[in-house]
């Protein structure tokens, strides 16, 4: 690999993640590789099984048996996470320079603590300030996340709040201490459409008051749509295609990512039918070599039975397929 | 699109329990399949409420009750699809399990087939089932995992006697795997052996196995991934256009409904606020709820931004779910003293369409 | 996540047994605990051929000899003999009929009664639960010895009447796992289903319901028999158990306490008995709690894989570590 660029603040190198369970090894990643540079929010699209997740646990440090690391590098800010000096440093950085929002904002809080607590319990703990002055950070939090009379919120409990409430919350406990980089796994998948239109504004306005690069991990393409400035396409393990935004709604590359686009209801769009891919992804304990969207892609020949090429299909864009 | 148009009587807005006086007589037409019914609705709500006490009785003051649902009338027409939006909390899965008479209604009736439904129990209401069928959000929990794919399906068949035997279901089962699009050599398999597409496949051949009349889809595709979501919905459309079932079809967001409805109710706080024909929804929304949450869908297009979201109404002041008022009032942008105090009943607009709100 | 797994095959019963047995083999504990179960289930049903006298026979002339390792001690007593010169190791597996059987009726009996119960209890909701849930409060209120106590007093003491009233005394936890199993399993989304394609009430129960319930239910089982063991010890302790002739453990434990500082074998080795099988069935309760536990059963999986890949890695170079 080449040295890594000044901007690159995270850099996935080659991942390979598995699983040993007892119905067989679970592919989970396969040669997953990617970079999120400085003040950029990456969007990464794709299904359940894809392996979207499994790289945020990579990076967050939270693959335990039966998963292993078996190849690859993870680097953040040029320095290695894995082996035991990575190990060491990656509990230093995680939950100041490197922080992740959860899915469910329900689960994600400690219900019986109050906000105020909690936030400053972050503050407190990563950054050793005193209470009083964790307690003024907490404030000024809870005002930047869009929370109504912070004072009063400090001394409530979980479930005295609203989902989109609680997940301003956890996003005001993850950038408490100014992280770099923030991984948000489903952050609004949980939440009705009202919310999650708010939550993705509040996404947007933070990534760029604070210069924040944002890995943002969702099935949805109308969230990558709104909110991000380049787009990983995974499937089954792999990378697909990877664009910036704008290249990958107008000029889908590959043949997955342009029938996820169809099948993706439009409200403009009053057509009786939806346009679907038949199929469904393939088994990752023991996934076929080559192109893994080989048995749904209408335009696979023969040669797609071996691993495609990465094909540049433009500036930072890029498609694995053997008919780009 | 050919659409029916089922309207809707305006009497039946007005309140409460117009239809329970009829109760008595519905229920001696019940063993019957009423053919004189034939060409009404097959599905008549009118009035429906239901309320959870909160609390115990204080000493000397009223019981409180939290409101559910509220009033809520609507039709669906034979062969039509009624899509039910609504947010978290709108009681959007309470209108449809009170339909299927899984909850208790505190206010209104339910008219099936032309029979008053509402007060069914006991060994008719199981025989209701072969008429009216669910199909459940997650496919994940509403397979039993002990059981193979043949026993999920037969099961209804058995249970009504409709077959002797599990043994005896088999052509029948392996007819409706077909249909759905699964092979035969799932029906000795489990749950757990398939994905979440194929798995609502099972559930939705489970639900046609007694051949009903009217289907409850209780987000049927939400918890599906989108490549897998488009065949879903797909198969539901096809079945409906052969075998002429009525479905309501709920879901939490306006997207999917816009392919596979002709008609289309908002729910907002256990009201419906708007109703109608599905265009008139989607290209002539009217009430602010409808508004927001079409501006609130992510286009998957980057060159369509979203509204920016206003932020006052986040934080604003909860509705009051009890009060005299629009149900809406805290996040209306519209909101004026008439909404302060009366509630709006729904009012024609055009071709069916209702809108339930003074200023829209 | 769609995982394609070779069907397991329901209709291999012997093939499953097989592999079940396999997966005990990997854990050591497990092992053990099933290996000292099946002797001494072996013993208390062939204990008239097992054991080298009869448990009653008494030899005054050989009166509290010691065991055979000792001064003294004779290899035609192993462990010894009693202060009548009765030989122990007879008494111990004769005794071990009394102790299991007493131990598996009554986890018989008050499982299944507590089941009900709780089934009734969960299932039908409303009054029925509140009545039969203040029923099992108050009677886990009452002290059970005193029941117990109570009962005996007025019928006699003996063995039907131990296993019927330790019966009554502990149905009240199954009750109440069962209902709070249910209350939980109603919720999902299957039992629902079951309800709306129409199945009959009985139906639901049994097909639906009682399925959820075998894995917790057999684990609580396992380990209220050691309670039982346990219980029937100290009430023939007392002597409001097995009466003499008959023998168990512990009654021969009480019997021997008057010589525990002439003859401690009286009392040391029936006793470890008890505690020998208490071990060895929460050994095994504890495998069959993570068995039935799809994601502990995961776990210990790939524990056992990654200490093999350790091993393998290992051996080549010639065992350095």
């Amino acid at each position: 690999m080449s040295a890594v660029a000044e901007d690159d603040l995270l850099v996935i190198d080659d991942l390979h993640v598995q699983f040993d369970t007892r119905a067989g090894v679970i592919h989970g990643l396969r040669g997953l590789s990617l970079t999120v540079a400085r003040g950029e929010t990456l969007g990464i699209v794709g299904e359940s099984g894809s392996g979207k997740s499994v790289m945020a646990q990579s990076v967050m440090g939270l693959i335990d048996t039966p998963g292993e690391i078996v190849r690859g590098d993870i680097r953040f800010k040029g320095r290695s996470l894995l082996g035991p000096k990575g190990r060491s440093y990656g509990r230093k950085i995680r939950g100041r320079e490197l922080a992740m929002i959860f899915q469910n904002p329900m689960t994600s809080l400690n219900p019986l603590m109050t906000i105020g607590a909690q936030i400053e319990e972050v503050i407190v703990h990563h950054l050793g300030k005193s209470a009083r002055e964790a307690r003024q950070r907490a404030l000024e939090l809870l005002d930047l996340v869009g929370i109504t009379s912070p004072v009063s919120r400090l001394s409530q409990l979980p479930h005295e709040l609203s989902g989109g409430m609680k997940q301003r919350i956890i996003i005001a406990m993850a950038i408490a201490c100014e992280p770099e980089l923030l991984i948000a796994d489903e952050p609004t998948t949980a939440l009705d459409v009202t919310v999650q239109a708010q939550i993705l504004e509040l996404i947007n306005d933070i990534q760029k008051a604070m210069n924040l690069s944002i890995i943002l991990i969702t099935h949805d393409l109308g969230v990558v749509a709104q909110s991000c400035h380049r787009v990983m396409v995974m499937y089954a393990g792999k990378e697909m295609e990877e664009a910036p935004v704008g290249q990958l709604f107008s000029r889908p590359a590959h043949y997955y990512t342009a029938g996820l686009l169809r099948s993706t209801p439009r409200l403009r769009d009053s057509s009786d039918r939806l346009f679907s891919i038949d199929g469904a992804p393939p088994s990752l304990i023991d996934p076929p070599t080559g192109c893994p969207f080989f048995d749904r892609c209408e335009a696979r020949t023969e040669e797609c039975r071996m691993d495609p090429p990465a094909v540049t299909t433009g500036n930072q864009a890029k498609a694995m397929c053997w008919h780009v | 699109m050919t659409f029916l148009g089922s309207t809707m009587t305006n009497a039946s807005h007005q309140g409460g329990f117009a239809g329970a006086a009829s109760g008595a007589e519905a229920r001696s037409g019940l063993e019957s399949e009423s053919p004189a019914a034939a060409d009404g609705p097959i599905l008549s709500v009118k009035g429906l409420g239901v309320r959870y006490p909160l609390g115990k009785r204080s000493f000397w003051g009223e019981r409180t009750y939290f409101e559910v649902l509220d009033d809520v009338s609507f039709e669906i027409a034979r062969g039509e699809t009624l899509g039910l939006v609504g947010e978290s909390g709108s009681g959007k899965s309470t209108i449809g399990r009170t339909i299927l008479r899984r909850i208790e209604r505190t206010a209104g009736t339910i008219t099936f087939e032309g029979r008053d439904i509402s007060d069914l129990g006991g060994e008719p209401l199981r025989k209701l089932r072969r008429r009216m069928q669910l199909i459940f959000q997650d496919p994940y929990s509403s397979l039993n995992p002990r059981m193979n794919v043949m026993s999920i399906i037969a099961e209804p068949l058995v249970v009504h006697g409709i077959v002797g035997s599990f043994a005896e279901a088999r052509p029948q089962v392996l007819a409706l795997l077909d249909r759905v699009g699964m092979p035969a050599s799932a029906a000795e398999r489990y749950p757990h052996q398939f994905s979440g597409g194929q798995r609502q496949r099972i559930g939705i051949a489970r639900a046609l196995a007694l051949k009903p009349s009217f289907i409850v889809a209780d987000e049927p595709v939400s918890a599906l991934d989108v490549s897998v979501r488009a065949q879903v919905v797909n198969l539901m459309q096809e079945l409906q256009e052969e075998l002429g079932i009525s479905f309501l079809f709920i879901a939490h967001d306006l997207s999917v409904v816009r392919h596979i409805s002709q008609r289309v109710a908002i729910l907002n706080s256990g009201q419906i606020v708007e109703i109608g024909a599905r265009d008139a929804i989607y290209e002539r929304p009217l009430h602010p709820y409808t508004q927001t949450l079409l501006s609130a869908v992510p286009e998957p297009d980057p060159t369509i931004k979203l509204a920016r979201q206003d932020r006052k109404r986040a934080g604003g002041p909860v509705p009051d779910a009890t009060g005299t008022g629009c149900r809406f009032l805290g996040r209306c942008p519209l909101a004026s003293d008439v909404c302060r105090e009366k509630k709006p009943v729904l009012e024609p607009k055009g071709v069916d369409h209702w809108v339930a709100c003074w200023n829209a | 996540m769609s995982l394609d797994i070779a069907a397991p095959a329901a209709r291999r019963p012997f093939a499953r047994t097989g592999r079940l047995l396999l997966e005990i083999w990997h854990d050591r504990s497990a092992a053990f605990g099933l290996s000292v179960i099946v002797v001494i289930l072996f013993c208390a049903v062939f204990a008239p051929w097992v054991a080298p006298y009869d448990p009653g026979a008494q030899d005054l002339g050989a009166r509290l000899v010691p065991p055979f390792w000792l001064e003294r001690g004779s290899l035609a007593h192993i462990l010894g003999t009693d202060h009548l010169g009765r030989d122990i190791l007879s008494r111990i597996i004769h005794g071990s009929r009394a102790s299991l059987l007493v131990a598996a009726s009554v986890v018989l009996i008050a499982g299944t009664f507590g089941t009900i119960m709780g089934l009734w209890a969960g299932f039908r909701g409303g009054r029925t639960d509140s009545v039969i849930m203040r029923i099992v409060d108050i009677q886990v209120a009452l002290p059970a010895l005193l029941l117990i106590l109570l009962v005996i007093s007025v019928v006699g003491p003996g063995i039907a009447t131990m296993i019927v009233v330790l019966s009554i005394a502990n149905w009240m936890v199954y009750a109440r796992l069962v209902r709070s199993i249910v209350l939980s399993v109603r919720q999902l989304e299957y039992i629902e289903a079951a309800e709306m394609i129409g199945c009959r009430p009985g139906r639901v129960v049994f097909s639906h319901l009682l399925p959820n319930l075998i894995s917790p239910l057999l684990t609580l089982a396992i380990l209220e028999f050691t309670n039982i063991i346990l219980a029937e010890a100290a009430l023939s302790f007392l002597g409001l158990g097995v009466q003499p002739p008959a023998t168990s453990w512990g009654l021969d434990v009480a019997n021997g306490k008057d010589y525990l500082f002439v003859a401690w074998w009286l009392v040391t080795f029936p006793g470890l008995c008890i505690s020998i099988t208490v071990i060895a069935i929460n050994l095994l309760a504890n495998w069959v709690r993570v068995t039935t536990d799809p994601q502990e059963r995961e776990k210990r999986y790939a524990r056992h894989r990654a200490g093999r890949r350790r091993q393998a890695a290992r051996q080549p170079v010639g065992g350095q570590q």
